[in-house]
């Protein structure tokens, strides 16, 4: 059973994301912050224990994705949750920073529902075998061709 | 010429005259006392005599009265008429001195007057013892007559020497007064030519006088000039002095300079020596210039008339330049609006470039929903739709794609201004290499040939570098001719053949040159500049897909590297893309 946070604030999005854990037949429950401020408030709520992995937005309203992602990085409770960026922007950028930021995984939201279940799926198979770490920079943005 | 008598002369001549005649009036005059005194001498001779005569009748009779008398007074006077008669003879001896004949006479004289003596003193002794006899007066008398005659002939004789001295005299008392007047009248003569004389050359003095005081007044006048002058020159002299020292200094700098020089002027002999071989290769090119002179003064000829042409067109031109002028003020004040206008407009792409970044991002959310969702509907709702709706779901997908690749590209392009750039030394053949890896389906699918020629590294910025050879490659494949596998070359070269307006634009003078060229469909040269701008297609969307952004950006990205890019096309040969960036 694995705990998922989900920090979207696009309705649309997050049940774009959850259909495809339902369709990817994950044992998991999944939380949804609609914004930074929710899931700052969340993390604080349930840790611990740990969520086994955060999906997280960039543009959000009240608290941004890359805030979120310092505050996590910067706290020790959280710093050792997985952080996977989902973002609709792909500016190197963006990628550039949220690395340095100590971000696990990069994911350009996909424009097909199967690179969506692609995606999904490899980040939970990482957080499954726990291997997942911090890539080197070239393997940082995940390709889904 | 006759040298006129001085002074001198007169004077001199005057004086030896003078003294002439003064010897000879002296001589005159002695010789007048002379014979005066002989004159006188003769006198006192006769006079002497006489007295001689008179004593001795004295004495005569004073013997006679002793004799007679026997008185003693007689006896004295006989003594007195004695010292007389002997003083008397001895005058006369003196007197006579130098006339033999007369002293001869004296002599018998004396012996006369001594047997006189002699016989009055023996007729005194007679007379005390006895008397006188007459007879013994007789003899007296006898004696006293031969003595009369005696005095008598010497007094004859000086009466003949007498005559003789008087007419002497005479004779000298006439020349004496006349050569005295002579003298006085010589006298005279040379005092009134030696006045005469004086005169004239006081004159002649005087005139010398005022000439010299004229002189001597020209003479005080330069004297002051020279005076003046004369202490401008000390002053000068002065600043010689000082100027002296310098130039002793330069001198030593000049010698210094000298054997640099000499050194130098070996060199310059050897060099000359090179000119001169050039100067005979210059004197056959010479006779070539000369012909070609003639050539020029006929076209000198014509330019001249062409110069009067100018000369009027000048005149309206500087009417024109007037008018340009006023039309120049115009301009600055214009130019200043524009400048104004420049900053707004540097603030309003500020604004845009961010206006569309944020949009394109914006755009993307909806279009991915767009995207999604009809995937699912075919996915999943196939069966219930009818063939018609899957085509217009089909159709749809396929603009909903277009415009993602639409956004992605505008988003690039405008990700070109906004974004940070940072340069790297970079490798660019591995960027090549690493955009064919990327695009190697096409490239297998194409049959392409890649050809890299040289090796370059440049300072770029290595993300948007490998944008501009990626859209370049992706272009060359894209625009191929069919059935035909594209080759493309890409090649470095040194910037030695960027046109020279461009090289004028820029300090850096080096350059590398990065040249893509391919055997495309190329394109008319006309468009060579208009296929860099945003959204120009050459083609229908029908036949070759495209935003028409691919080329901008890599316009943009080659302006972001301080560089230019040329397009060269040949409908149906190819095209080449010639990039310069500043090494």
């Amino acid at each position: 059973m694995k705990n998922i946070l989900l920090a979207e604030d696009d309705r649309d999005d997050s049940m774009f994301f959850e259909i495809a854990l339902k369709e990817l037949y994950i044992d998991s429950s999944l939380i949804v912050a609609i914004d930074g401020a929710q899931l700052m408030d969340t993390l604080e709520k349930t840790v611990p224990p740990p969520p086994s992995v955060i999906f997280l937005d960039l543009n959000m309203p009240k608290k941004s994705g890359f805030e979120c992602l310092a505050e996590i990085r910067n706290s020790t409770k959280f710093k050792d949750i997985p952080v996977i960026i989902f973002s609709t922007s792909s500016s190197p950028q963006n990628i550039e920073k949220t690395y340095d930021l100590g971000a696990n995984f990069y994911i350009c939201k996909p424009r097909k529902f199967e690179n969506l279940k692609k995606a999904i799926l490899k980040i939970i198979s990482l957080v499954e075998s726990q291997t997942i770490m911090q890539p080197k920079r070239n393997e940082y943005f995940l390709k889904l061709a | 010429m006759i040298k006129k008598p001085t002074i001198k002369t007169i004077f001199v001549s005057a004086i030896i005259i003078l003294l002439a005649l003064t010897f000879l009036s002296y001589f005159r005059i002695k010789n007048l006392s002379e014979s005066a005194s002989w004159v006188n001498h003769t006198k006192n001779v006769e006079i002497t005599l006489e007295k001689i005569y008179i004593n001795i009748l004295e004495l005569e009779s004073s013997h006679k009265g002793y004799i007679l008398s026997k008185d003693s007074v007689y006896l004295n006077s006989l003594e007195i008429r004695n010292a007389e008669l002997d003083i008397n003879l001895d005058l006369l001896q003196n007197l006579i001195k130098d006339n033999r004949g007369q002293v001869k006479r004296l002599s018998e004289i004396r012996n006369l007057i001594a047997k006189n003596r002699t016989f009055f003193r023996g007729l005194t002794k007679k007379s005390q013892s006895s008397d006188i006899s007459p007879l013994v007066w007789i003899e007296g008398k006898k004696i006293l007559d031969v003595l009369k005659n005696r005095i008598l002939e010497m007094t004859l004789e000086e009466d003949k020497l007498g005559d003789k001295r008087i007419s002497i005299f005479v004779q000298a008392s006439f020349l004496t007064p006349f050569f005295t007047f002579i003298l006085v009248i010589v006298s005279i003569s040379s005092l009134i030519v030696a006045y005469v004389k004086i005169i004239s050359d006081l004159k002649a003095s005087e005139k010398l006088k005022i000439r010299l005081e004229n002189k001597s007044n020209d003479i005080a006048v330069s004297s002051e000039k020279l005076a003046l002058q004369n202490i401008e020159i000390k002053r000068r002299a002065a600043d010689f002095l000082l100027a002296n020292s310098e130039l002793a200094f330069q001198n030593d700098e000049k010698e210094q300079r000298a054997a640099e020089l000499r050194l130098a002027n070996t060199e310059l002999a050897f060099q000359n020596a090179e000119k001169e071989k050039r100067a005979a290769e210059l004197s056959a090119a010479n006779i070539e210039l000369a012909f070609q002179n003639e050539e020029k003064e006929k076209r000198a000829e014509e330019l001249r008339i062409a110069n009067t042409e100018l000369a009027f067109q000048n005149e309206e031109k500087e009417k024109r330049a007037e008018e340009l002028t006023l039309a120049n003020k115009e301009l600055a004040f214009q130019n200043e609006e524009k400048e104004n206008q420049a900053i707004e407009l540097k603030a309003a792409n500020k604004e845009l470039d961010a206006f569309v970044y944020v949009s394109s991002h914006d755009l993307q959310e909806p279009l991915r929903k767009i995207q999604i969702f009809g995937g699912r509907i075919l996915e999943k709702e196939a069966e219930v739709l009818s063939e018609t709706g899957k085509d217009y779901f089909n159709r749809m997908l396929d603009a909903a794609n277009r415009m993602q690749t639409l956004i992605e590209d505008l988003l690039a392009f405008s990700r070109l201004n906004t974004e940070e750039r940072i340069f790297e030394e970079t490798n660019v053949n591995q960027i090549i290499e690493e955009v064919r890896t990327e695009l190697w389906e096409t490239i297998e699918e194409k049959q392409a040939q890649i050809e890299v020629e040289g090796f370059c590294t440049l300072k770029i910025i290595p993300f948007q570098f490998r944008q501009l050879v990626a859209n370049l490659m992706t272009n060359s494949l894209k625009f191929s001719k069919p059935k035909i596998a594209p080759i493309i070359k890409i090649k470095f070269e040194d910037g030695e053949n960027l046109p020279i307006v461009e090289r004028n634009k820029m300090q850096k003078k080096k350059f590398c040159h990065i040249s893509f060229s391919d055997n495309g469909i190329g394109f008319e040269p006309e468009y060579k500049d208009k296929i860099f701008e945003v959204f120009q297609r050459l083609h229908g969307k029908e036949v070759y897909s495209g935003t028409g952004i691919g080329l901008a950006i890599v316009k943009k990205i080659v302006e972001n590297h301080k560089g230019f890019i040329f397009a060269k096309g040949v409908l149906g040969e190819g095209s080449q893309f010639d990039i310069y960036l500043p090494a």
